[in-house]
């Protein structure tokens, strides 16, 4: 409740301070981008993806993006790039970083004619949208795959951080496995960082080794994907596709196509009908997150997938559908209820199949 | 056959226009090479000009970026520098940073000392970490004979996996569960002073300067000092208190990266973060050795290292030039200055042959 509300009073009140009529934000001249990354842009995940979006930019735009790369969260040096930009002349500055936030916020009310994107974060203000995707859609049918693939009911899942929008993978894709192929457990395991590769292959081993037969990363680089199919597991993929790397264990993987989004925003942005939705999560439907093609099951068991995908897009179908308990027996939602957004963002729990800790 | 051939013998005396003239001829050169490399990288003399002398010192931007990235900089150059006076080789100023910045931490969470005074006792308990993270190195080596180059850079990982375990443990944010402290409230930040991001720790650090000026040219420390780095052993026949000394030094030495750090959370991140000690020991190394460990010279040399920096943003922005651009150019100067250090040591002449070989 308190993180989203927070987020959510404060642009309210900084829309109602500044009136009305400048909802929309007036960019200080024709719209100039430029992108701040927090990884490289071949790290192969998550920079990988947003250095996609800004190629599909240039193209659509016909202007040449600069970037900077391995920008980490520290408040300081992200405002700077950020100063680096607007001082060029750039008006509308994408990035995404969760830890930005602070950053984004203070430079979006320092630059009120300059337009933020910032992918993952969690604040917002007349001209900042922290947008991210509704990433538990693609997770729930990728544990869906998993669940139909795997032969010991063991799955892994290498976590970053236990966040809220983390842990909505982790519990997306233990829903997802348990539906399609019921008692599969979920291994989870925190690496404390966005990209460690050392540290990721360590913990994908380890659970290979407690009997884990599907490896999912939900981290930037593929390094536990590598380490499952060199011992002829099954993997699951996030941000890129990663069948090029793991190509005889891939079942899917949970990619983000950025530039679907963006594109048309800076399209709003240019002609000043833009105004920012806050911190809003765009799904399946708007094609932001998607799975890439199922692979290694049998085609029956991938025609229930897209029937299942078909009820999502369609909105008949959620994976926070009730009855969800968490790990204590505690009941998250009651059957014929669903947990709402605003808990979501709040989410401090793990469902009853996934075996690990909040730590 | 030549008829000359060269004499190196070991300089009695050295003067002061020799001690200049070396080092400028030190640092022309690596400059002189540095523009070199950076031609061949794709840059014209005119983008060079504009990005090293105008955008970091002509433009508001440029110049604040510059100047609040220098008052770290010269802390921990400061802090080099009143080591290396007493030949204390202080390898771990970031240890020193992590050791105040969770000191100062530390007084916000724990509501430490009357609210009244919470930035001054912020500023003590930086300074009393880091002495503390520094002293024990030179206590070691005084009194068990432990490299203080192994020690002091040891100690950094101390310092580094004490702040993952606080951040990770007892002072992970309780918003999100994110691996930060909470913000600092207004009373604990450093103000700012109307000009970008620059914060009133430039006063510390230009104190501290001016302080530790004092005090190696005119105090009585500050001789004996001088006369243990000339001879130690001689030093202590005639009496200087080596031990006590040293440890005063070196005390004073950490004290001032702690104080970077205070600055860092204090005037710049108003959290503590996994990143606020990061990339400070390559830079101090650089700075005191360009300051030839004159106090007053490290606030040159941090502003130039600084803007060395704030150029460095914008080449990777603009010029797509890599990270390692900048580190490169910090390891040709060093490599220069000290090369050139070989002509204040020792006098090369070149001797007629067979004059000195048949007496």
């Amino acid at each position: 409740m308190k993180l989203k509300n927070l987020a959510a009073c404060a642009s309210f009140l900084a829309i109602c301070a500044t009136g009305v009529a400048h909802a929309q934000v007036k960019l200080s001249g024709k719209p100039k981008i430029a992108f701040i990354f927090f990884g490289t842009t071949n790290d192969g995940g998550w920079a990988d993806a947003q250095n996609a979006a800004r190629l599909s930019l240039m193209k659509a735009y016909d202007q040449r993006i600069p970037f900077v790369e391995n920008v980490p969260e520290v408040t300081e040096k992200v405002e700077q790039a950020i100063d680096l930009f607007i001082n060029h002349g750039d008006n509308i500055i994408i990035a995404g970083s969760y830890g930005y936030s602070d950053a984004f916020t203070a430079e979006a009310k320092a630059h009120p004619n300059s337009a933020f994107i910032n992918i993952a974060g969690i604040s917002s203000a007349p001209n900042l949208e922290s947008f991210y995707a509704k990433t538990y859609q693609g997770w729930y049918l990728a544990g869906m795959a998993a669940g139909y693939a795997t032969k010991t009911k063991t799955l892994g899942m290498i976590e970053a951080f236990p966040i809220p929008n983390v842990l909505w993978d982790v519990n997306s894709f233990a829903l997802g496995a348990e539906a399609a192929n019921p008692g599969t457990v979920v291994k989870v395991a925190y690496i404390n960082a966005w990209s460690d590769p050392v540290k990721e292959a360590q913990i994908s081993a380890a659970m290979i080794g407690q009997g884990a037969d599907v490896i999912a990363t939900d981290m930037d680089t593929d390094a536990a994907l590598l380490v499952a199919e060199k011992a002829g597991k099954y993997s699951v993929g996030y941000q890129v596709n990663m069948a090029k790397s793991v190509p005889n264990g891939i079942l899917t993987s949970v990619i983000f196509h950025w530039g679907k989004k963006l594109v048309p925003m800076v399209k709003e942005m240019a002609s000043g009908t833009w105004k920012s939705s806050g911190t809003p999560l765009y799904g399946m439907k708007s094609g932001v997150v998607v799975d890439a093609p199922f692979e290694h099951i049998p085609a029956a068991d991938i025609s229930k997938i897209e029937a299942v995908k078909a009820k999502m897009i369609a909105g008949t179908f959620s994976p926070w559908m009730g009855p969800i308990v968490d790990q204590s027996g505690k009941v998250e939602a009651a059957t014929g209820t669903r947990i709402s957004q605003d808990d979501l963002w709040n989410m401090d729990y793990l469902v009853a199949n996934v075996k690990g800790s909040m730590k | 056959m030549w008829r000359y051939k060269p004499l190196v013998s070991p300089r009695l005396v050295v003067t002061r226009r020799l001690a200049l003239l070396t080092l400028f001829g030190g640092i022309g050169t690596g400059l002189v090479l540095c523009t070199l490399f950076l031609l061949t990288q794709g840059m014209g003399l005119s983008d060079l000009a504009s990005q090293f002398i105008g955008y970091t010192f002509g433009n508001p931007e440029g110049l604040d970026e510059t100047l609040t990235r220098a008052i770290s900089l010269m802390l921990v150059g400061l802090s080099v520098t009143l080591c290396l006076r007493v030949k204390f080789w202080n390898i771990g100023v970031e240890g020193q940073i992590w050791a105040g910045a969770m000191a100062a931490t530390a007084v916000v969470l724990y509501h430490i000392g009357p609210a009244a005074l919470r930035l001054e006792t912020m500023f003590l308990a930086a300074m009393l970490g880091g002495g503390l993270w520094c002293g024990v190195c030179a206590a070691a080596r005084l009194y068990l004979r432990a490299n203080e180059v192994i020690t002091t850079l040891l100690m950094n990982y101390v310092g580094a996996m004490l702040a993952q375990q606080l951040l990770y443990g007892a002072w992970r944010n309780p918003r999100d569960s994110f691996p930060v402290s909470q913000s600092f409230p207004h009373g604990a930040r450093l103000a700012l002073l109307g000009f970008g991001h620059v914060h009133a720790g430039i006063f510390i650090a230009l104190g501290a300067a001016a302080f530790c000026f004092w005090l190696c040219t005119y105090s009585r420390v500050g001789s004996m000092a001088h006369a243990i780095a000339a001879n130690p052993l001689a030093a202590r026949a005639v009496g200087v208190p080596v031990a006590r000394v040293v440890l005063l030094m070196a005390c004073l030495g950490g004290a001032l990266s702690g104080l970077a750090g205070f600055s860092i959370v204090a005037g710049e991140e108003y959290k503590l973060t996994q990143f606020v000690g990061n990339d400070y020991i390559f830079p101090s190394i650089v700075i005191a050795y360009l300051a030839r460990a004159n106090p007053l010279g490290v606030v040159v040399a941090a502003i130039g290292i600084a803007a060395l920096y704030t150029a460095g943003d914008s080449l990777k922005a603009f010029f797509e030039l890599p990270g390692a651009t900048v580190l490169t150019i910090e390891a040709t100067l060093l490599f220069c200055v000290s090369c050139f250090e070989f002509f204040l040591r020792y006098r090369l002449s070149f001797v007629k042959r067979g004059r000195m070989e048949t007496p």
